[in-house]
């Protein structure tokens, strides 16, 4: 038996991967206007990119991340609690994996592949920004089963 | 550009009515058919107590501790309730045996480790004594 993730040591402030979300989901938008196109395709690379920082470093490694703690968090009161960096690192690897296959397969052989991707990306990201959405929570544990499959009996 | 512009807007009013229904389930406790019976084997823990409390948590959930917070504020003030917490990565036949899809889930088990009720998504502390309430009727009209 084991307690739940705690943030012990070292947590991050919660409020900062909502902020990049919402940068991201700005970026998206701006991929879904730009459509099927090659200037779509290289801005979705772009944020496969910045997504790639955050699956290597956590959320708080990105450039977004920088720029809250540079801009944003000065601003602010301090947090009210701190998070463990693992669940916003986790929807950055998602995020790096849409968003990469999209701009990969949207530049090469499938144009669609381009505004297909943004716009589940975008959804993803939206709801992160606006309402706390958490992939880690959602999809992680059907992830783990797939994995390992139950014994055929 | 129309077309883009208005399949982004499509795409946002979607993630909005998304995010409505997901916030509105989230912590919400279901009555469940009689039928699922958790060991303490697989629960990894005896069961001792009236009604045991499980979170089923991974290491990737934002919104495990403070669900595991409102638990043990609810819990602390009840004798008769104990709360018992899992890892889904270490213990999946747990979340086999119940089913478990998405994090946090809380159910909650009698003495004979029958699934009297469950809930999925952040709680708050009035979302876990309402699941209690759901659970505590079946077991008062026994």
């Amino acid at each position: 038996m084991s307690a739940p993730t705690s943030p012990a040591t070292g947590g991050i402030d919660p409020r900062g991967p909502r902020f990049g979300a919402g940068v991201t989901a700005v970026l998206l938008a701006v991929v879904l206007l730009l459509g099927a196109t090659t200037a779509g395709g290289a801005l979705l690379a772009v944020i496969a990119a910045l997504f790639a920082l955050g699956a290597a470093r956590g959320a708080q490694g990105t450039v977004q991340g920088l720029v809250f703690r540079t801009f944003v968090r000065p601003r602010l009161a301090p947090p009210a609690e701190l998070e463990d960096p693992a669940p916003p690192r986790f929807a950055q690897t998602v995020g790096l994996v849409i968003t990469g296959l999209g701009a990969l397969l949207g530049l090469t052989v499938a144009p669609v592949a381009i505004p297909v991707a943004a716009a589940i990306a975008l959804v993803a990201a939206f709801l992160n920004a606006a309402f706390g959405f958490c992939l880690g929570c959602e999809i992680y544990v059907r992830l783990v089963r797939l994995r390992a499959p139950a014994p055929v009996a | 550009m129309l077309e883009n512009a208005l399949l982004l807007l499509a795409v946002l009013a979607l993630a909005g009515v998304l995010g409505a229904l997901w916030r509105a389930r989230n912590g919400v406790a279901r009555r469940v058919a009689p039928g699922t019976v958790v060991g303490p084997e697989t629960l990894g823990a005896p069961l001792e107590a009236h009604v045991t409390l499980v979170q089923v948590s991974s290491r990737t959930c934002a919104t495990c501790p403070p669900t595991a917070r409102a638990l043990a504020e609810v819990a602390d003030a009840r004798p008769e309730v104990a709360v018992v917490h899992a890892l889904a990565e270490e213990r999946l036949e747990l979340v086999r045996v119940l089913d478990v899809t998405r994090t946090p889930t809380v159910v909650a088990l009698d003495a004979h480790g029958r699934v009297l009720a469950r809930a999925s998504g952040a709680m708050r502390p009035a979302q876990v004594e309402s699941l209690l309430e759901s659970c505590l009727e079946p077991l008062a009209a026994r």
